[in-house]
C-alpha cells in the first residue's frame, strides 16, 4: 500500500511537468479528455485519435475499482439490515457479491441515462453533484472521529495519527468550505440544480430511513465487535457488553443449531 | 479510526457506533450516491471517445457503456484471483503507458515556461479570411475565482475511502488496517505539498 501511494506520487509528479511543458500547452490541455494522447501521437507517428486507444487501460482500471468498492458498501449496508437483504448473496468461495454487483451496475447505467439524456451541460451537474455527497462523507467522518477522539480517548490504535484530532478540524474546516462554495458561491445553473437534487436524495433517504430501515437495521458482527471494544475501553455500560455476549452466545448457537 | 476498530464493513459502520444509526445510515448511502455518480461520470466520456474513436453515430454510445460495464462485471464476479490478477495486469500495463510517456519530450519539444502561460484566442473574421490571435493572459489573484476551483482539490481524495473493503480478501487484516493509515499519511504530504504549489502561483500573481 506504501509502495504503490509512492509510485502513485512520483508518477503524478512527472506527468504533470511533462505534460504541461509539451505542446498544445495548458489552455488547449484542460479542455482534453484523454490529454496524454497528443504526445503519444507525436512520439509513435500516429494520429491522435489513434492515440486515445493507448490511454484505454488507464481509463478502465479506476471503474474495476470503483464497481468493486460501490457493491461491497451495498453489500455492507444490506448486512446491517439498512437495505433489503436479497443483497446480501455472494459467492462462498470467492466473497463476490453478486446481487450487490447487479444492483450497483444497474444504479450506475441508470444514472448515466437520466444524466446523459436529460440534462444539456451534464458533465457540470454530475461534477458539482459527486463532489457534494462526497464533502458529506467526509464531513460526517471527520465528526464520527473527533467523537471517538472524545468519547473513546483511551482507545488502542496500531496506528496513532501524527496530527491527532486537529487534523480532523482541519479537514472538517476544508470540506465545509468546499460545501458552502458549491452551494452558494458558484453562480452557474448547474451549480441550482445540484443542491436541489442532493437535498431530494437527503429527503428521500430520511423518508426510506425512518419509514422501512430503522425497524428492520441491526448491527452486524463487524459493528458488534466495535461495540464490544469500545465498552471496554471506557469501563462503562458494563452490563450492556454482558448483555451483548450474552446476545451474541445465544445468537450464534441458536442458528448453528437449527 | 481504522487501525482501532478494524473492519471491512465502511465508514458508515463506525459513524453508526460513535453517533448515532441515523448519521451512520446517511453516511453509508451519501457514499453510494457518490461511487454511482462517480462512474456515471467516468464512463459518459467514455462514451465520448469510442465515438470519437471509432467514428460511431452518436446513438451508439449506450453500447459503449453497456460494454465497460459487462467486461467490469466479468472480471467482479469472478472476484478473488481472476479479480486481483487482471486488476495487478491492468495496474502495469497502465504504469508502464506512463513511463513510456515520460519519454515524449524526445520527439516532442518541450518549454515549461512557454506552453503553462495561459493564453486566449481571439478569432477575427474579415472578408472571406479567418485570423485567430492568440494572447497570453496576465494571471491574477481572485478570491472568487479560488473559491470556484476549489472544490476540484476533493480529487485527491476520492477513492482512499473504499480501499478498507478490500481487506476482506486478505489473510492478514492487522496488517492491511496498520499500512492504510501509513499510506494516507505519505498521501497528505503529497497534498499537502500541491498546496505549497498553488500558495506559491498565488503570491507569484500578487
Amino acid at each position: 500500500m506504501i509502495g504503490s501511494i509512492l509510485t502513485l506520487i512520483f508518477l503524478t509528479m512527472f506527468i504533470y511537468f511533462i505534460a504541461c511543458a509539451q505542446a498544445p500547452g495548458i489552455t488547449e490541455l484542460k479542455g482534453k479528455l484523454l490529454p496524454l494522447s497528443y504526445g503519444f501521437g507525436q512520439m509513435f507517428h500516429i494520429s491522435e485519435r489513434m492515440a486515445n486507444f493507448i490511454s484505454i487501460p488507464c481509463l478502465i482500471i479506476p471503474i474495476v475499482g470503483f464497481v468493486f468498492g460501490g457493491s461491497r458498501q451495498l453489500w455492507a449496508l444490506s448486512n446491517s439490515g439498512l437495505l433489503p437483504s436479497v443483497l446480501m448473496r455472494r459467492n462462498q468461495d470467492t466473497n463476490a457479491p453478486y446481487a450487490a454487483l447487479i444492483t450497483e451496475e444497474l444504479l450506475i447505467l441508470l444514472a448515466m441515462i437520466i444524466i446523459r439524456y436529460g440534462f444539456q451541460d451534464n458533465s457540470m451537474i454530475l461534477f458539482y453533484l459527486y463532489i457534494l455527497a462526497s464533502a458529506s462523507v467526509h464531513i460526517i467522518a471527520f465528526i464520527t472521529y473527533i467523537a471517538f477522539k472524545n468519547k473513546y480517548p483511551a482507545l488502542r490504535r496500531e496506528f496513532v495519527n501524527p496530527v491527532g484530532v486537529y487534523g480532523a478540524y482541519i479537514g472538517l474546516f476544508i470540506f465545509l468550505i468546499i460545501f458552502v462554495s458549491i452551494l452558494g458561491l458558484q453562480h452557474t445553473k448547474e451549480s441550482i440544480i445540484a443542491p436541489i437534487s442532493i437535498g431530494f436524495f437527503f429527503f428521500f433517504g430520511t423518508c426510506y430511513y425512518f419509514g422501512y430501515a430503522n425497524k428492520r437495521q441491526f448491527y452486524s458482527e463487524d459493528e458488534q465487535k466495535a461495540f464490544f471494544i469500545t465498552y471496554i475501553i471506557n469501563g462503562k455500560f458494563f452490563f450492556l457488553f454482558l448483555f451483548f455476549i450474552f446476545y451474541l452466545f445465544f445468537y450464534n448457537s441458536f442458528f448453528t443449531k437449527f | 479510526m481504522i487501525s482501532s476498530l478494524p473492519f471491512s464493513g465502511g465508514l458508515y459502520a463506525l459513524s453508526r457506533v460513535a453517533l448515532n444509526p441515523y448519521l451512520g445510515f446517511l453516511m453509508g448511502y451519501f457514499e453510494v450516491i457518490h461511487n454511482v455518480l462517480i462512474m456515471a461520470s467516468a464512463i459518459i466520456p467514455l462514451g465520448w471517445v469510442g465515438t470519437e474513436t471509432f467514428q460511431t453515430p452518436y446513438c451508439f454510445e449506450p453500447m459503449y457503456w453497456i460494454g465497460i460495464l459487462v467486461f467490469v462485471f466479468i472480471i467482479n464476479a469472478f472476484g478473488g484471483k481472476v479479480f486481483w490478477t487482471t486488476n495487478r495486469i491492468l495496474g502495469i500495463i497502465s504504469i508502464l503507458i506512463l513511463i513510456v510517456y515520460f519519454f515524449t519530450p524526445i520527439s516532442n519539444s518541450i518549454d515549461y515556461y512557454q506552453y503553462t502561460q495561459p493564453t486566449s484566442t481571439i478569432i477575427t473574421t474579415t472578408g472571406t479570411t479567418t485570423i485567430a490571435t492568440t494572447t497570453s493572459v496576465h494571471r491574477s489573484f481572485d478570491i472568487k475565482k479560488m473559491f470556484q476551483y476549489m472544490p476540484l482539490g476533493i480529487w485527491w481524495y476520492v477513492g482512499i475511502e473504499l480501499v478498507p473493503f478490500a481487506c476482506i480478501d486478505t489473510p492478514n487484516v492487522s496488517y492491511c488496517f496498520l499500512n492504510i493509515p501509513r499510506s494516507h499519511y505519505f498521501y497528505s504530504f503529497f497534498s499537502f505539498s500541491s498546496f505549497l504549489c498553488s500558495l506559491q502561483n498565488l503570491f507569484q500573481s500578487l
